[in-house]
């Protein structure tokens, strides 16, 4: 054993510690009294129970120092270095105690002269040493994603393992499980979530290049990232940042990069050729599979090519095509929402969509941006005939209008109620000289659509640029001229059913401009505020933010302040059953609340309710798990 | 309270006649695209006969190729000078 122990270098010793056992291989020769109690052993034929509790120490006490040494750190290889401290340190120890004398190993003959029971010790004290540090690494899976790419070494090291431990049906339970508990939950922004997620998606093509293991990762992310309202904006986000333009780029790296960067320049960022014949089911497929996830045998995985990060983050929604179709209502939401016609922005994130998906694609996106443009220059027209852009001339107009073609667009809701008056007279002037210029084209106005700025003022102070939609504004301004209105009143005056003049009170009273009281009959009253007071929580910069999120985020403020009217409902279904699935509250929120008379009943989108069960989720009325809801704290 | 509106911004859609409307000849919305072309709008105009019957432009024109009639009443096609 003169060779057989020596250190591998300063830091690692003997194998970090074990308690007890590191005297054994400490290096120098083998005891005398481990050779003479082997000898005993084989005397007495106990030689084959004894070999059960060495292995079973043997791995215990490398798991022990597997984990004192590498666990949490994940910025240099470890596994080669191990196996060779193995070979170097613990095989020596092996052999002295169970094999006779004259078959003792030394380290230097490994190859040569070892003996065939001490090459299958090798074998599998190696492969239980592999399993080891795959498992350990596949248990810290979600924080070597998060810090990757730093933690590539760590990754290489898993990827080496699996190569011979095949253990990747733990990665995808282990870090699926990782990722419900750590990322995909109602406190985590969309692009945190999407920033992990595209950190995953080059971390598990480098550590599986079959891609097997991302697919079925990635599963849970997308279905959890389709539910949230901003992923689509997210990713346009991301794609359009000049700091993430690698997103264009494959993941995996290689001979793969190479050929799609090639094919690139050929045009092959043209639609997808499934796509353009419409075969959505080529196109949901996407990626050949080959028959196993380990990737071990496949030199055509490597040939295969390897989807870019974008093409990944569209599968979110399924094909290209729908996450144009979202791409292309979130375009509408943010068009319509906006007061001003300045689409620079918009123009710019188009073009790059176009380099990618082609023309074809988003041609109805380009008629919107188009619209859009062509309103400003006939409002601005407009106000110019009727005497000043400013608002300073006499006879100026205060209405400009985003005049759709209307199949192009999302479809629009045409739900009208009764205009103040002045607007009204408003739009027929603006009606009739669009009619004038455009002949004999007409306009069909859409009233419930568009933002109204408005100046609130009270005898103690007052509001400026307060930003609402239509029917907001139009509410607002009947308590400008009336100061108490009783809610059945209000509704017939503006000829919409009362649960819809709740919901879009329910701004006004969040702001404390208008208050709720009762009269002695039991109806609902309302009345405007006698002072600002401190009640206004001044939100009027929203309309500030150049990005549009302050606005986005509170249209969905509103839409959930407006669903607050199913809380009951939805709390009392939860109480009876105990715990429901997203699909069936939808469902029987659909058959409690109908349509009747006016009023139009649940008309939430299965997506829209699941926004506003989790933020109960958030407000800690509700819990979620495993896609049931059921009351907080109940179980 | 005093209510004052600054601004206004309003959504409207246009229709060259009523939004369920289609073109006689390709049988498409009149408001959309005709076959072909660009885009709706300014891009595939509305024309109308002196019949009263209205097609795109671009469908009546590529029907006159081979006929002078309406394709609708028959009668002799005349395009009307604005709108019926
Ligand atoms: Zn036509
Ligand atoms: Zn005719």
């Amino acid at each position: 054993m003169e060779s057989g122990g020596e250190p591998m270098d300063t830091d690692d010793e003997d194998g970090g510690g074990g308690g007890g056992l590191r005297a054994l291989w400490g290096g120098g020769p083998a005891p005398v009294q481990l050779r003479r109690l082997s000898e005993a052993l084989r005397g007495l034929r106990w030689m084959p129970l004894a070999e059960a509790s060495v292995s079973a120490m043997l791995q215990a006490h490398l798991r022990l120092s597997l984990r004192e040494r590498c666990a949490g750190r994940f910025e240099s290889c470890v596994m080669e270095r191990q196996l060779d401290w193995i070979d170097a340190s613990v095989l020596p120890w092996v052999s002295a105690a169970l094999e006779s004398g004259a078959d003792q190993w030394r380290a230097r003959d490994l190859l040569t002269a070892a003996s065939a029971p001490l090459k299958q010790w090798r074998a599998r004290l190696r492969f239980f040493f592999m399993q080891s540090l795959a498992g350990m690494r596949i248990a810290e899976l979600f924080d070597i994603l998060v810090d990757f790419p730093d933690s590539t070494p760590a990754l290489d090291d898993l990827h080496a393992c699996l190569h011979h431990t095949h253990q990747h049906a733990d990665i995808v339970q282990g870090l699926g499980e990782a990722l419900e508990k750590r990322l995909l939950k109602p406190g985590a922004e969309t692009h945190q979530i999407l920033e992990v997620y595209i950190g995953m998606i080059r971390a598990l093509r480098r550590l599986d290049p079959s891609g097997l293991t991302l697919d079925a990762v990635s599963e849970r992310v997308r279905a959890y990232l389709k539910l949230r309202p901003d992923t689509v904006k997210q990713i346009v986000t991301t794609l359009t940042d000049p700091d993430s333009s690698d997103l264009l780029e494959p993941v995996g790296g290689g001979a793969a990069a190479e050929v799609v960067q090639e094919a690139a320049a050929d045009g092959d960022m043209a639609p997808d050729p499934d796509e353009s014949r419409g075969d959505e089911a080529a196109m949901l497929k996407w990626e050949p599979e080959p028959v196993t996830a380990d990737g071990a045998s496949s030199g055509g995985a490597a040939a295969r090519r390897a989807p870019d990060v974008l093409a990944i983050l569209v599968q979110i929604y399924g094909s290209k095509a729908t996450f144009v179709n979202e791409f292309r209502k979130m375009l509408s939401e943010k068009l319509l929402a906006s007061a001003s016609h300045d689409t620079e922005k918009e123009v710019r994130n188009l073009e790059l969509l176009k380099k990618r998906f082609g023309d074809a694609a988003l041609s109805a996106c380009e008629v919107m941006l188009t619209d859009v443009a062509e309103s400003r220059r006939i409002s601005r027209s407009i106000q110019q005939h009727f005497g000043g852009v400013s608002g300073g001339g006499e006879g100026a107009t205060l209405i400009d209008a985003t005049v759709v073609s209307r199949l192009c667009w999302p479809s629009l809701p045409t739900d009208t109620f009764t205009l103040p008056a002045g607007v009204k007279k408003e739009m027929a002037r603006f009606e009739k000289q669009f009619a004038h210029i455009k002949a004999p084209r007409k306009l069909v106005w859409k009233p419930s659509l568009g933002t109204v700025t408005l100046d609130v003022t009270f005898p103690d102070g007052s509001v400026g640029d307060v930003q609402c939609k239509p029917l907001q504004a139009t509410i607002l301004l009947r308590f400008g001229a009336q100061q108490r209105w009783a809610l059945a009143d209000l509704a017939s005056e503006l000829g919409i059913a009362t649960d819809v003049v709740r919901k879009n009170l329910s701004i006004w009273l969040n702001r404390g401009f208008i208050s709720e009281v009762r009269d002695a009959g039991g109806g609902a009253v309302f009345e405007a505020a006698t002072s600002l007071g401190a009640g206004d929580e001044s939100r009027h910069d929203a309309g500030e933010d150049e990005d549009g999120d302050a606005v986005a985020s509170l249209a969905e403020e509103q839409r959930i302040a407006e669903m607050k009217v199913y809380e009951q409902y939805v709390i009392g279904m939860l109480t009876n059953l105990e715990s429901l699935p997203v699909q069936r509250i939808h469902n029987m929120l659909k058959m409690f609340v109908p349509a009747s008379g006016g009023d139009r009943g649940y008309d939430c989108s299965e997506q829209e309710l699941q926004r506003f069960l989790m933020h109960m989720v958030e407000e800690a009325k509700l819990e979620h798990s495993a896609g049931q809801y059921r009351i907080a704290g109940r179980h | 309270m005093q209510v004052t509106v600054k601004s206004w911004h309003a959504v409207a859609s246009w229709t060259w006649t009523s939004e369920d409307d289609v073109c006689g000849i390709c049988h498409m919305p009149l408001d959309g695209c005709a076959p072909g072309a660009p885009g709706p709008g300014d891009d595939s105009p509305v024309v109308w006969g002196r019949c009263s019957h209205y097609f795109h432009l671009m469908c009546i024109n590529t029907w006159l190729h081979n006929k002078n009639t309406c394709p609708i009443c028959r009668r002799k096609w005349e395009f009307a000078r604005c709108a019926a």
